[in-house]
């Protein structure tokens, strides 16, 4: 059969045509000598005399150009596989634009940029509009490829999310990534927790943290007046509540004062137990409850969502009722090692120094105690929220890695049904896809737009334009040929770009 | 066959006309209007082209490419909003014309 786009792009000349328009002219009117040529054929004409009959529609090439720079160069409003980058030779030939116009030649001016923006508005409707065409004309199709992404998206969706709320979205604490845990190792305990005297010598050397705080949880009873019920509490430095939240709803934080026990007992109470044990009580600051066998004055109240994460090993519960203060012991250097100690680092330092000078503290404090010496005593720096996912980390990871592969799997299915549909066109849709990355689109178009089919089916559900294929059903033969096709196509495309 | 000017100047009526049932393309609008005239009327392919677009320029019918199953995707056009009203303009003033053309030529000059 003739080559009927290189017959007329020999005879047809229309430099001063838009080269995205000379393309489409082009391709329209091959099309139509095409049609005469194959309607002579299907007459009883042999090839040549077809070929002549298809010739003799236009007599006047020269004619044609000219009626058609009369009629103008209007460009169609989408053209559904028509190139969006102009050919390289024509990018050659265009002279070097002044500034302003190549300013607004790529689309810097306010108003190419609404021009652009108003332009893939349109284009995105239209896009859709077919696509839901496309969509009720090849059910079939439509709903196995929405429901193959479907599985794919849901799955990552879901795992995303867990993933971001577990391992990339920082804990609700001010400057949380400057926080960290600071854990002891003696004997064969890797991850101990540490006595008052330590803390008091960590407090008093550290050039690396801020502050150091403490906490230890235990059983209390509920605070205020009513039935006595068993609750959490949290024995803590003075510092430890303003370490990690900003400020109280209600009152102040302990001052550094109210670690000394010959002082009146202050408490701080959650959220929750101020609602529930005194009726949001806007007064309650100041005000002595009792507590347990004695009593305490209320000095503050966290906010609704102040909660505590420490890792699971450290028996340190999201909720505790109310705090109360810890006093320092430094005098005893083998009292019991219960507090579970949090730090932040000052601004400039990280963990690596921080570890370093835990060392240099932990070789001291072996100088001080004997009995610590003897086990070996070490001081270990985590980030508070590395050493809280440590545990699912590693899982969490290969989990997201396992779902991204298989949306990976799902595109590369879809995209073989589409290339698979569209090469199943047979010759003509071969020639055509040849021929457009020959005479319309850029190298790369075509290739590109084929491997977006995916992407583009996840979003609109159907086909991109220029993979319509004629069957609505899928043929097993088809499938399984779909690789072989694929690579036909490659084969072709390079044999195309290797010939322009 | 036909003048080639009487062709001419009725050659974008034709086309509009053609257009206003449905969309269609190039080569069968050309195809049917050689079948309806029984091939009195006969635009080759160079003529019928530049109408199409001097059309489509002026906003009375619009091009898209539709690509249908195992066919090369062809340029199908259909009539605007505006083109429907033209058509109707014109075939209102060619039958006119035509009514006065024959009233002129059946008259005995005489």
């Amino acid at each position: 059969m003739p080559d009927w786009l290189r017959y007329v792009r020999e005879h047809l000349s229309l430099p001063d045509s838009p080269a995205e328009r000379q393309a489409e002219i082009v391709e329209e009117l091959a099309g139509q000598l095409e049609d005469a040529y194959q309607e002579a054929i299907r007459s009883g004409l042999n090839e040549t005399e077809a070929r002549a009959a298809a010739n003799q529609h236009v007599a006047d090439w020269g004619a044609l150009a000219n009626d058609l720079r009369q009629a103008g160069f209007r460009q169609s409003r989408r053209p559904h596989f028509a190139p969006t980058q102009e050919p390289a030779a024509a990018k050659l030939k265009r002279p070097p634009l002044s500034a302003g116009a190549n300013r607004a030649a790529h689309g810097t001016e306010p108003s190419a940029i609404l021009a652009r923006a108003a332009a893939i508005v349109s284009n995105a409707r239209q896009d859709l509009r077919y696509a839901l065409r496309m969509l009720a004309k090849n059910p079939g199709f439509g709903s196995m490829a929405i429901l193959t992404l479907a599985i794919g998206i849901g799955a990552n969706t879901a795992i995303f999310s867990f993933v971001n709320s577990v391992l990339l979205r920082p804990l609700p604490y001010p400057n949380s990534d400057r926080l960290a845990i600071i854990l002891s190792g003696q004997g064969n305990a890797s991850r101990a927790p540490l006595s008052t005297f330590e803390l008091f010598h960590i407090r008093e050397q550290t050039r690396e943290f801020d502050q150091v705080a403490g906490i230890w949880v235990t059983n209390g009873t509920l605070p205020g007046e009513g039935d006595a019920e068993q609750v959490k509490r949290g024995v803590v430095t003075s510092n430890f509540l303003p370490l990690l939240c900003a400020k109280p709803a209600l009152g102040h934080f302990f001052g550094s004062e109210d670690e000394d026990r010959k002082q009146s007992r202050a408490i701080i109470i959650s959220h929750g137990v101020w609602v529930r044990r005194f009726g949001s009580d806007p007064r309650i600051v100041g005000r002595s409850v009792r507590v347990g066998q004695g009593s305490a004055v209320v000095t503050g109240v966290l906010p609704a969502n102040f909660r505590l994460i420490f890792p699971n090993d450290a028996s340190v519960p999201s909720n505790v009722d109310y705090f109360d203060t810890l006093p320092i012991d430094a005098s005893n250097p083998g009292g019991p090692g219960f507090l579970h100690l949090i730090g932040r680092l000052r601004s400039g330092s990280n963990l690596a120094r921080a570890q370093g000078e835990g060392d240099a503290i932990a070789s001291r404090l072996r100088s001080l105690n004997p009995e610590i010496a003897l086990s070996n005593f070490h001081l270990y720096m985590f980030s508070l929220h590395a050493d809280d996912v440590r545990e699912v980390r590693t899982t969490l990871l290969l989990l997201f890695g396992g779902v991204a592969f298989v949306l990976l799997i799902a595109c590369a299915n879809v995209a073989n049904l589409v290339m698979a549909r569209a090469m199943h066109r047979g010759a003509a849709g071969r020639f055509m896809c040849a021929a457009r990355v020959m005479h319309s689109a850029s190298l790369n178009t075509t290739p590109v737009k084929r491997s977006t089919a995916g992407l583009r089916m996840c979003v609109v559900g159907a086909p991109p334009k220029g993979s319509e294929t004629s069957s609505p059903s899928i043929r097993t033969a088809t499938l399984s040929c779909a690789l072989q096709r694929q690579r036909n196509l490659s084969n072709e495309f390079y044999f195309f770009r290797s010939l322009r | 066959m036909f003048n080639r000017e009487l062709k001419k100047g009725s050659a974008e009526l034709l086309v509009l006309s053609f257009l206003e049932v449905r969309p269609r393309h190039g080569y069968e609008i050309g195809k049917l209007i050689e079948l309806h005239s029984k091939k009195r009327i006969q635009f080759r392919i160079g003529s019928l082209y530049p109408i199409l677009c001097r059309l489509e320029q002026k906003r009375l019918i619009s091009g898209r490419w539709v690509e249908k199953p195992g066919e090369r995707r062809r340029r199908y056009y259909r009539l605007t909003t505006e083109g429907r009203r033209v058509l109707a303009h014109r075939r209102t003033a060619w039958e006119e014309f035509v009514s006065t053309v024959n009233q002129l030529l059946s008259t005995s000059h005489a």
